[in-house]
C-alpha cells in the first residue's frame, strides 16, 4: 500500500499562537486512520489546515503526490478529497436534496446527479423521507448522516471527517461508524478525528496520537493499547 | 372621516403597491448581500439613482427606445456594483464589519457627487408627451406608466425567486449565505458568489431606480430616500431573507401611503421609521425572521 495523503512538518494556528508544531503523518490509501489525542492538542487543527481553513500554514501537504498547501479551500475538492465538519456540517435553512446536491457541486456534468442521490439515500434511507424537508430540521444523527452523505456525491478517494460521533448517543454512534466502515471497504480512504478512543481504536487501522500539535505516536491499535502512550497522553507523564 | 378613507382606500392601496415595488427592488439587494457578507451595503440607494442616469443618458441623449435604457441601466449598474465591490468592499472582507459600513456610506456620497459633477445639481426628466390619462381600476385611477411600474417590479421578484430557488448559482448564493466555510469546502467560489449577488443586487436597484424616474424627477440625491426606506423594508421583513425584503417593501409602501391619510403630508417619511422603531423593540427578527437576532447575540 501507498500514502494517500502525505503530511510533512505542518505548522499551522489562527492567531499569532502556532496550535501545530511540526506534524508529520502519512496515511495509506484505503484504510481508515484515526487520529486521536486530548483536548487541544490541534487535531481538527490538522483537518482544516489541508482544506486551507487555519488562518495560516506552512510545512508540505500531498495527496496522491499533488501539493495541496498552496491551493485555495474551494479547489482542494477538485483533488477528490471531502471534508465533512465537525457539529455544523449542513446548509441549515437549504433542503436535505439541495444539500446533497451541493455536495456534488463541481461536477459540469449532471446526468449522473439523480443515480448518485439515490445511492446516498439508498445507504442513507431516513435522508430519503425528509429530502424535502430543511437540513436544520434534521436530529443531529441525521444531519451527521446528511453531511457523510454530502460528501459521498462525488465518489471522493479520501474523506476527512472531523469528529463524526460528537453529541451523539451510543446506538446512532455505532451506525455512523458501520456506515463509514462500508464506505472504506468501497475504497474511500478515512482520515477521521475522534475524541471517542475506544471507537477510533476498533474501527481504524492506524492509529495517530497527537498532543501538543506534534505526533507523539504513530502504530496499530493493537501497538497502542499494548502501550502505555494512551495513559501518558491524555494524563500526562 | 372613515366613509371618506373607505372611498379613497383603493387609490391609497395602488399607491402603495407602486411604492412598495421600488422598496422592494431595492430592498433585495441589502439583504442579500447581509446574507452573504452580514454588512449593509448602504450604497444601494445611490446605485438606484445611477441607474436612472444611465437609463436617462440612454434615451435622452443617444435616442434609445425605453426598453433599452432599461436595459443598460441594468447593465451598467450590475458592473458598477461588482466594480465597488472589488475597490471599496473586498479589501475589507477580513476587517472589522463596521469598516465595510463606514465605505458604504463613503461610496454613497461619492457617487452622489460624482454625477452632480457630471450631469449637474438641476433636476431632470425622461418622461415626454401630456400628461397620462388613468384608468379606473376598481375604484382608483392607474396610469399605463404606473401598471408597468408594478407589472415590471413583480416581474423581476419573480425572476430573481426563480434564480435563487432553482439554479444552481442560485443555491451557491443560498448555501454561501448558510455557511461560508462549509460552501468553500465544497467547491464554491464564495468571491464569485459575492460578484454575481452584488450584480443581481445592482441591476434590481437600478430597475427600481428608472421605475421611480419613469414617475418623477431625477437629480444626485434621488436614491438617498428610497434607499434608506428599502433598508428599513429589509429588516421589518427579517434581513437575510429575500422573500422578507419583498414583503417589507410591500408593507412599507402600504403603511406609508395609507398612513398619510391621517397624517400631514409632511410626516410621509417618518411613517417608515416609525415602523422601523417599533420592529426593533417588539419584533428584531423581522417578518420572516431574517440573521439579525442571531448576529446580536454573537
Amino acid at each position: 500500500m501507498s500514502a494517500a495523503l502525505k503530511i510533512e512538518n505542518l505548522h499551522a494556528g489562527y492567531g499569532k499562537l502556532p496550535i501545530l508544531n511540526g506534524v508529520n503523518l502519512s496515511v495509506e490509501a484505503e484504510s481508515i486512520t484515526a487520529l486521536i489525542g486530548p483536548n487541544g492538542a490541534g487535531k481538527s487543527t490538522v483537518l482544516k489546515a489541508v482544506f486551507g481553513l487555519t488562518g495560516w500554514r506552512k510545512g508540505r501537504i500531498s495527496f496522491e503526490g499533488e501539493e495541496l498547501s498552496r491551493l485555495p479551500t474551494h479547489e482542494i475538492i477538485r483533488h477528490g478529497v471531502c471534508f465533512v465538519h465537525q457539529g455544523r456540517n449542513i446548509f441549515p435553512t437549504l433542503s436535505v436534496q439541495e444539500n446533497l446536491e451541493l455536495g456534488a457541486y463541481i461536477r459540469a456534468n449532471e446526468a449522473s446527479l439523480v443515480s448518485d442521490l439515490e445511492r446516498v439515500y439508498e445507504l442513507f434511507p431516513a435522508l430519503k423521507k425528509k429530502r424535502l424537508d430543511t437540513a436544520k430540521s434534521l436530529s443531529g444523527g441525521q444531519q451527521q448522516m446528511l453531511g457523510l452523505g454530502r460528501a459521498l456525491m462525488l465518489h471522493p478517494k479520501m474523506l476527512l471527517l472531523d469528529e463524526p460521533s460528537l453529541g451523539l448517543a451510543p446506538k446512532i454512534l455505532r451506525e455512523i461508524f458501520e456506515k463509514i466502515g462500508y464506505i472504506n471497504e468501497l475504497g474511500t480512504t478515512i482520515l477521521l478525528v475522534e475524541q471517542n478512543v475506544q471507537e477510533a481504536l476498533e474501527y481504524s487501522d492506524k492509529v495517530f496520537i497527537l498532543r501538543e500539535g506534534r505526533v507523539e505516536f504513530e502504530g496499530t491499535p493493537k501497538e497502542v493499547l499494548a502501550s502505555d502512550v494512551l495513559k501518558k497522553a491524555y494524563l500526562g507523564r | 372621516m372613515w366613509s371618506e378613507f373607505f372611498a379613497v382606500l383603493p387609490q391609497l392601496l395602488m399607491n402603495g403597491l407602486i411604492a412598495g415595488g421600488i422598496y422592494s427592488l431595492i430592498a433585495i439587494g441589502y439583504t442579500m448581500i447581509y446574507g452573504i457578507l452580514r454588512f449593509i451595503n448602504f450604497a444601494y440607494g445611490e446605485i438606484a439613482m445611477v441607474g436612472a442616469y444611465a437609463a436617462y443618458t440612454a434615451i435622452v441623449w443617444l435616442h434609445w427606445p425605453l426598453w433599452a435604457g432599461v436595459l443598460a441601466a441594468l447593465a451598467v449598474c450590475s458592473l458598477l456594483g461588482v466594480a465597488i465591490d472589488f475597490v471599496a468592499y473586498k479589501p475589507l472582507r477580513k476587517a472589522n464589519r463596521l469598516s465595510s459600513l463606514i465605505t458604504a456610506i463613503a461610496v454613497s456620497l461619492l457617487l452622489q457627487n460624482l454625477v452632480a459633477l457630471f450631469y449637474g445639481n438641476e433636476i431632470k426628466t425622461f418622461r415626454e408627451g401630456p400628461v397620462e390619462q388613468g384608468m379606473n381600476f376598481f375604484g382608483a385611477f392607474i396610469t399605463p406608466t404606473q401598471v408597468t411600474i408594478i407589472a415590471t417590479a413583480f416581474l423581476l421578484m419573480a425572476g430573481l425567486y426563480w434564480f435563487v430557488a432553482k439554479t444552481k448559482l442560485g443555491k451557491a448564493i443560498r448555501a454561501t449565505a448558510d455557511d461560508m466555510e462549509l460552501a468553500k469546502v465544497v467547491g464554491i467560489d464564495s468571491e464569485k458568489v459575492i460578484r454575481t449577488t452584488f450584480a443581481l443586487g445592482s441591476g434590481l436597484a437600478a430597475a427600481a431606480g428608472v421605475l421611480i424616474a419613469l414617475e418623477q424627477n431625477i437629480e444626485p440625491t434621488m436614491g438617498v430616500m428610497p434607499g434608506i426606506k428599502a433598508f428599513t423594508a429589509a429588516v421589518v421583513g427579517g434581513i437575510g431573507s429575500i422573500q422578507g425584503a419583498m414583503l417589507g417593501g410591500m408593507l412599507i409602501g402600504l403603511v406609508e401611503n395609507i398612513g398619510i391619510w391621517f397624517l400631514p403630508s409632511g410626516y410621509k417619511d417618518a411613517i417608515a421609521f416609525v415602523v422601523l422603531i417599533f420592529f426593533l423593540m417588539f419584533k428584531p427578527k423581522g417578518l420572516l425572521g431574517g440573521k439579525l437576532e442571531e448576529d446580536v447575540r454573537k
